[in-house]
């Protein structure tokens, strides 16, 4: 991009790039700074600057340690999921099989439904010894009586669950449009060589997809952690911050316990944190994308 | 349309000034606007405040939440100095986030005006909590506290005298009482301030041990003293020898139907619980408990205790109006016509303690202990200091309740997990300079 194209236009990118400014940075600005004070909103003491004091104390918070770890955990695993199933969904999709057509309908679903009541959804699900799971195992004669939410393990792999569930048809059908652009042409020719089917998805489906694959796990990294919701319902964070991550930590410093500033400089970390880890691949996709319009 | 309304309007406050001018209800006009939780209490309120409303002309609205919640928008409200309620629901230990930083009015000149009021009536613990350098800021309702339930013909049958009067009685009675179909006892394990925290502070007490050094002169975290670590192998043991299962994360709710389902011999578990565990179309066990104040350690009895309470937001515009209505809810005849007439028991008031028609209601007595008798003792020697009186006991204490779940499933030693909570906590305090 010149200079010059950017004067050109600039003018009308203005209003668009204020509104952004307003909703993004500003916000940003100010978070980071209440987090260099130290705030008591209930004295009404004035603020009193404290410097990084709060990001030195992050360090040695074992709870936030403890919510990064789940963090990376509530990102990658769910990703990993919903793009493996993704990718299954929007390949059998592709095959036009009987009932495909409101199967998409169906499959987008969970897609659509607001995450407060996915997650509610999901904690009836589970309910001991009277929820659907319950009922299912009994159809398979176990006897399913225990308490999924009550236990770290378990309840983290029912947070992972639910949260692939929500995503994962977002992913299909993005895959799906993206193998609908593969011409069948290229499959038949293939066939014709003799590929055998998992061999056309291997070596055509897959590489044609990779570019779009990238940009869909770069979105759905950043939109995991919006599942403060599903989390907010179904664990509260809990037990002993088994699925807390550091949103929800943020949470419940800055409105249980009000200590603002450090929910503040918790935010701002991970916020660095998540950009550092997400630019290239913005970068990447923005090249990309740039490179396709001209 | 419009102009009926706005004849009816006029109308309305004409009468409304009239009635100022006639003097006999002083608040004519005046809405009051309460934010609290949904309660057996202020359910009970909300279907008398009309009388308030006929005696004073202020109307009263509520506006009521869960538990959490409730304390959650209460602090929102609050710390934001809105004016847009007038009384507010505050437990024993956010009064001390809030009066302190002068969120909350004080009532000490409105109670001397009104000599009903008689706060020597009150239970000490229920007064003290709420009062921080002097100065009162709320009038509680409810006071909060656990005993032990126990059922004497298990006991009988094990060949134990009575109930256990301390932790290592309690241990040994357990060993005697515990069958291969039923276990001893339940607990709350859920790792929160309001769960585990809440029981087991009890042991760390009674085994001579505390949060602090010195509160509160030196707040010094002292979770990783041999008291504590002893306190929590104690609690450690009880809860997975003896526990049932599930312990690990149960919440109140788990321990009452335990006790209502004739699952357990014993449970110290909250006083105001009672009304479940007794009510016979719920419990198995109605009529077969004797009740007792709960055992103690070596350092003494130490009952859970806090108190609830409504106090007068400072930001209000009609602070006067509000500490009237505050008197008139915590009044002897209003505490005393609810808790006859309603399944609610907490209440904080030794006259109404004494009182024969409540006696009538709720004084259950199954021949081994009466419940109104165990109530009154254990909230005799409540410690209105049960939970620390600082705004970062919250955040604390729900560190060491993780703490206590680590140690409870044998993911770490008692003294790793309170030694990484001990260092967690002084951070705590730390950052809110606490500590030097």
């Amino acid at each position: 991009m010149h200079s010059s194209r950017l004067r050109g236009y600039g003018l009308y990118i203005l209003p668009t790039f204020l509104v952004l400014a307003t909703i993004t940075i500003v916000p940003l600005f100010v978070t980071f700074t209440v987090s260099l004070f130290l705030i008591d909103v209930t004295s009404g003491l004035p603020p009193v600057w404290q410097g990084f004091y709060n990001y030195v104390s992050l360090l040695s918070d074992s709870r936030f340690l403890n919510s990064l770890v789940v963090t990376a955990e509530l990102i990658f695993i769910p990703v990993a999921l919903q793009l493996l199933f993704g990718l299954a969904l929007a390949i059998c999709l592709r095959e036009r099989l009987a009932g495909t057509r409101w199967m998409r309908i169906l499959f987008l679903l969970p897609a659509v439904i607001p995450p407060a009541v996915s997650g509610l959804v999901w904690k009836l699900f589970v309910i001991p010894g009277a929820g659907g799971l319950a009922w299912l195992s009994g159809l398979l004669g176990i006897d399913l009586d225990i308490d999924l939410l009550s236990m770290p393990a378990t309840a983290l792999a029912t947070v992972v669950v639910a949260s692939t569930w929500v995503g994962t048809p977002f992913v299909a059908l993005i895959l799906l449009s993206g193998i609908e652009t593969i011409g069948k042409d290229q499959y038949e020719s293939a066939t014709l060589d003799g590929a055998t089917w998992w061999q056309t998805h291997r070596y055509i489906s897959i590489p044609t997809l990779a570019p779009i694959i990238r940009t869909v796990v770069v979105f759905r990294i950043l939109e995991a952690l919006a599942i403060f919701p599903i989390i907010f319902v179904l664990t509260g964070g809990g037990p002993a911050g088994a699925t807390e991550p550091v949103n929800f930590y943020a949470y419940v410093t800055g409105f249980d316990y009000l200590q603002i500033d450090y929910a503040a400089s918790m935010i701002v970390l991970f916020f660095l944190a998540m950009m550092a880890f997400c630019s290239p691949f913005l970068v990447q996709i923005a090249r990309s994308a740039e490179g396709g319009a001209r | 349309m419009k102009r009926t309304i706005a004849s009816l309007a006029l109308a309305a406050s004409l009468l409304a000034s009239a009635s100022a001018v006639a003097q006999d209800k002083p608040y004519e006009g005046v809405t009051l606007r309460v934010l609290g939780t949904q309660q057996p209490w202020e359910t009970e309120l909300q279907k008398r405040a009309d009388q308030f409303t006929e005696a004073t002309g202020a109307k009263v609205v509520f506006d009521l939440y869960s538990l959490t919640q409730g304390i959650q928008k209460v602090t929102v409200e609050l710390s934001s100095r809105s004016p847009a309620y007038d009384l507010v629901f505050v437990e024993a230990s956010d009064v001390v986030r809030f009066g302190g930083g002068g969120l909350l009015e004080p009532l000490d000149d409105a109670i001397a005006a009104d000599p009903d009021v008689d706060l020597a009536d009150f239970l000490p613990a229920t007064i003290d909590a709420n009062r921080i350098d002097g100065k009162l800021y709320a009038l509680p309702h409810f006071a909060a506290t656990q005993m032990l339930y126990w059922r004497p013909d298990l006991f009988q049958a094990a060949g134990i005298d009575g109930p256990p009067k301390t932790f290592s009685e309690m241990m040994d009675d357990c060993a005697k009482l515990q069958t291969p179909e039923m276990k001893c006892t339940a607990m709350r394990g859920k790792p929160s301030t309001s769960e585990n925290i809440w029981y087991w502070t009890q042991f760390l007490l009674g085994f001579g041990g505390s949060f602090v050094k010195d509160y509160p002169d030196d707040l010094t975290p002292t979770l990783d003293s041999p008291e504590a670590v002893e306190a929590a192998k104690f609690y450690a043991k009880l809860l997975t020898d003896y526990g049932i299962p599930g312990s690990v994360s149960a919440s109140y709710d788990e321990v009452v139907i335990a006790m209502q389902q004739g699952d357990i011999a014993m449970a110290i578990e909250g006083a105001p619980l009672a009304g479940r565990i007794l009510d016979p179309k719920l419990s198995k066990v109605s009529g077969k408990l004797g009740f007792a104040v709960p055992p103690g350690g070596p350092a003494g009895t130490f009952a859970p205790f806090t108190s609830q309470a409504y106090a007068v937001n400072a930001a209000s515009k009609n602070k006067q109006a509000a500490e009237a209505f505050l008197i008139w809810a915590t009044s002897k005849k209003t505490m005393q016509d609810i808790a006859a007439n309603s399944s609610f028991v907490a209440v904080t008031r030794n006259s109404v303690w004494n009182d024969p028609a409540f006696i009538k209601a709720h004084g259950y007595d199954f021949g081994h202990g009466s419940f109104t008798d165990a109530y009154r003792d254990t909230l005799a020697t409540a410690d209105p200091h049960y939970r620390l009186p600082i705004a970062e006991f919250r955040p604390a204490a729900d560190r060491v309740g993780a703490a206590l779940q680590e140690i409870v499933t044998g993911q770490r030693s008692a003294e790793d997990a309170l030694a990484a909570a001990n260092s967690d906590v002084e951070r705590i305090f730390r950052r809110a300079r606490l500590l030097r």
